[in-house]
Formats: C-alpha cells, structure tokens, sequence
C-alpha cells in the first residue's frame, strides 16, 4: 500500500509541476462545452427536449476532452525510459497501472464536473438534486474509460500508428460502459433518481471489474517489447 | 577429463529480429557466477540489443534463455540493475525525489546523504532532472544504477555524457560494485580502466559472436581487442 501511495505521489507531483493534463483537460472541457451550449440556445430547445439530449452532450464532450487529455498522461513515464527505471527498481508493475489509473480517474472526473457545469451555466439548464448520483455515475464510467486508456496509451506509444491507434482502439472498446453510462444518466435526468438495481449498474460494474483485471495482467506485457 | 562449467544463465541460440531485419544470429553465451564481460563490436552489431535482452527489457524472437536451469521467456526485471542509452529518471521530478524513489531511501537518511555526496550532488539535489547538464543528469542516473542491490549489473556505454572526473568517479565506483555482482556485463566504446574488473571479452559482429575470450586482461589488451572489434 505504502508503495503505491509513493507512486501516486510521484504522478501526483508530476502533474502539479507540469499541469499538462489538468491544464489540457480544463481547457478541452471549457472549450468543447461552450461550443455545445451555444449550439444549445441557437437549437431554442424546450426544456422538456433539453433535458433529453443533455445527457448525450456531457458525454460527447466527456469522450473528447478525456482522450485528448488522458493521452498525455504517459509523456513522462516515457522521456528518459524513467517508467523501466521504476520497473527495474522492484516497484510492481500492477502498483504502476493502479497508480496511473487512480491518476487518470481523478484527472477525467474533473473534466467531467467542468463540462457539466460549463453545460449548465451556459445553456440555462435547471439543475435537479441529482449531481451526487451524476458524480457516482461518471466515476464508474471514468474508472472504465481510464482503465483501458491506462493500457492503450503505452501501446500508442511504441506502435507505428502512434495517436491513430488511442482513439480507433478506445472508442470501441469503451461503446458498452459509456453506452450504460448514457442510460443511467439520461434515466437520472429524466427521472431525478437512479435505479440502482437496474441492468445497466451490473453491466457498468462488470465492465470495470473486466477491464481492471485485464489492464492489470496486461500491464507488463504492453510496457516491455 | 571433461571439465563441467556451473553456467547459471544461458542464451541458446538466440535469435532477435526487428520486422525484417536480424539483429541478432544465432547467439551461443553461457555465464558462470562473477563473470564481468565486456561487450565490444562496431555501430550496429547488436550490442545495445543483445544487454536489453539479458536484462528482460526485450524479448526474444527465438531460441532458448536458460535462467538456474529453467527456460524462462525472459529474465525477471527486478533482478537487474541498468543504464543504456537514457537516463531512466524523471525530468520533472528532482535528483533527491529520483533517489527517493528508485532506491526506496528515505529523506535525510545516511545512505542518502552519502550517495549524493559522493556524487557530487549535494549542491544540485533539489534541482529538477530537467535542469540539469547532460552530465550532472547522468551522474544522478549512475548513482542510482550502482547503488541498487541487484545480483546483475548492466551497463550501454556508461561513461558517454561524462567528463574526466565523472569518468573516474564511475570507474572507482564500477571497478568496487562489479566485484559483488553475480554476472556484470558493459557494453562500451571507452575501455580504458576497465582491465582490473573485466574476466570476459565478448566480440559481437553483425549480430553474431565472433569471439569470446576469459582471462585477466591487461589495458594493452583490452584496447587492442576493442580496435580489433572495431575496424
């Protein structure tokens, strides 16, 4: 435990010097959620229609600037080899992923609350009591996004497609949990509450339970040759 | 009488392609325990390759990796210590927080404190990696390489980014360290004060071992060997 909390410190510290993918997201997030607002007023939605389509908006811009940003994650893990320095000094490469996918999550979800609160401010949308169950959603859909993200960022790097190859991988792969994660949202605004019992909780949570366990055993493999 | 080598670590016929070029042909190396072998070859001859190898950075394309008996599909990273081509640290982090972190030291400790002093780092410890002259940058990456408590040494070209007091000061230190090691192994195109460590001159030529001499070398030798290699 203690050497995966000194891992998250380092990616911590990392991005507090650099603020290259905080800085990157915020700006993403701002900049996509203004234009999807002003696209909003001049659409003259009702407020019955808004609060459908909002839901289809927040994950738009979420997938954008998330991929964009998240992209940049690994940039000093790979200046200097230092991430196989960290490998060669004993450090487990699992506590490697989870730290960088705890980083990740939180990074995402900052995104997330930005463009939702750009969308709400901008397009005049009235918010029901529902931004602790929204928040709940977005992490678990934040967890999956990050957790293949966190594997196929490496494998972006040291192929010969490079940047091609994060968003033709990711988006298919992430089609079922930001699929549930519309759903529930779209039920949430819709109806004020979620249904935690209902199907797409188990498939969102199965998801991330899949994609955790296999970036976690696929880890190494993606790092080394 | 037929003499039986203890080999520990062995390469049978190790073969490493990059898409259609072959890198490496058909290697034959065994290791005992204390082998400290210098690579030598000219630009290209796999050199650089064959060391990520034997550490478990690159994985083979095919033949065998012997590892105490056992056909591994690479070596266990955590085993290794090694510096090539960069300096594996973070450039956004400082010497202090690399050290802290690659030898799991605490702050203020002892080890520490001698560490950097040795290095002479002490003036620059709160500086970040990427701050640093190429130099100071590099001194910080060997103080972490020769301080880790790894059984195998690994070292591709060491000494190129020093100058002539970071060189002694990595020789004084080599020359100590390599003496514990189960198996060093240096890849260099500097050999000078390398003869009173090295036990093993391995030849690579064109992916291949063209010659692979045991003994105690003298600096003559070691030099000649080199531009034998070489030419």
């Amino acid at each position: 435990m203690s050497e995966l909390l000194l891992l998250l410190k380092k990616d911590f510290s990392i991005e507090s010097r650099t603020k290259e993918v905080l800085v990157l997201i915020l700006t993403m997030s701002l900049l996509l959620g203004t234009i999807t607002a002003v696209g909003i007023n001049s659409a003259f939605l009702s407020p019955g229609n808004l609060n459908l389509m909002f839901p289809t908006f927040l994950w738009l811009v979420f997938i954008f600037s998330s991929t964009l940003s998240i992209s940049k994650s690994f940039e000093y893990e790979f200046r200097n080899d230092a991430i196989y320095g960290l490998l060669l000094s004993g450090t487990s490469s699992t506590k490697v992923y989870l730290s960088k996918l705890i980083a990740n999550v939180v990074l995402s979800l900052i995104g997330q609350l930005v463009t939702f609160f750009v969308l709400v401010i901008l397009a005049n949308f009235t918010i029901p009591s529902i931004l602790c169950e929204l928040i709940i959603i977005s992490a678990l859909v934040a967890l999956g996004f990050s957790a293949v993200s966190t594997i196929l960022i490496p494998m972006s790097q040291t192929s010969k497609l490079k940047s091609m190859l994060l968003p033709l991988l990711l988006l298919p792969l992430l089609f079922p949990i930001l699929f549930a994660g519309l759903e529930l949202s779209a039920a949430l605004f819709d109806s004020g509450k979620i249904d935690w019992g209902s199907s797409w909780i188990s498939i969102l949570l199965a998801f991330d339970v899949i994609y955790v366990a296999l970036g976690v055993n696929l880890f190494e493999h993606v790092i080394l040759d | 009488m037929t003499i039986v080598e203890n080999y520990f670590f062995e390469l049978r016929n190790l073969t490493k392609n990059f898409g259609l070029t072959k890198v490496l042909n058909k290697i034959f190396l065994s290791f005992i325990e204390g082998d400290r072998v210098l690579i030598v070859g000219p630009n290209g001859s796999g050199k650089s390759t064959l060391i990520k190898i034997l550490l478990g950075l690159l994985s083979k394309s095919s033949g065998e990796i012997m590892l105490e008996g056992k056909e591994v599909n690479r070596p266990p990273l955590f085993e290794s210590s090694f510096l090539g081509h960069n300096s594996l640290l973070y450039a956004p982090l400082s010497v202090l927080e690399n050290l802290k972190l690659l030898l799991r030291l605490r702050d203020g400790s002892e080890e520490l404190n001698l560490i950097l002093e040795e290095w002479s780092l002490l003036t620059q410890k709160n500086k970040l990696i990427s701050e640093l002259s190429k130099g100071n940058e590099w001194r910080a990456a060997l103080a972490v390489v020769l301080n880790r408590t790894a059984s195998f040494l690994y070292l591709d070209e060491p000494t190129t980014s020093l100058d002539q007091s970071g060189r002694e000061l990595f020789l004084g230190n080599f020359n100590k360290i390599a003496l514990n090691k189960k198996l060093t192994v240096i890849a260099t195109h500097d050999v000078r004060g390398l003869a009173e460590t090295i036990n093993r001159v391995v030849v690579l030529k064109h992916g291949q071992v063209s010659k692979d001499i045991r003994g105690n070398f003298k600096e003559a030798q070691l030099s000649s060997l080199y531009l034998e290699a070489c030419s």
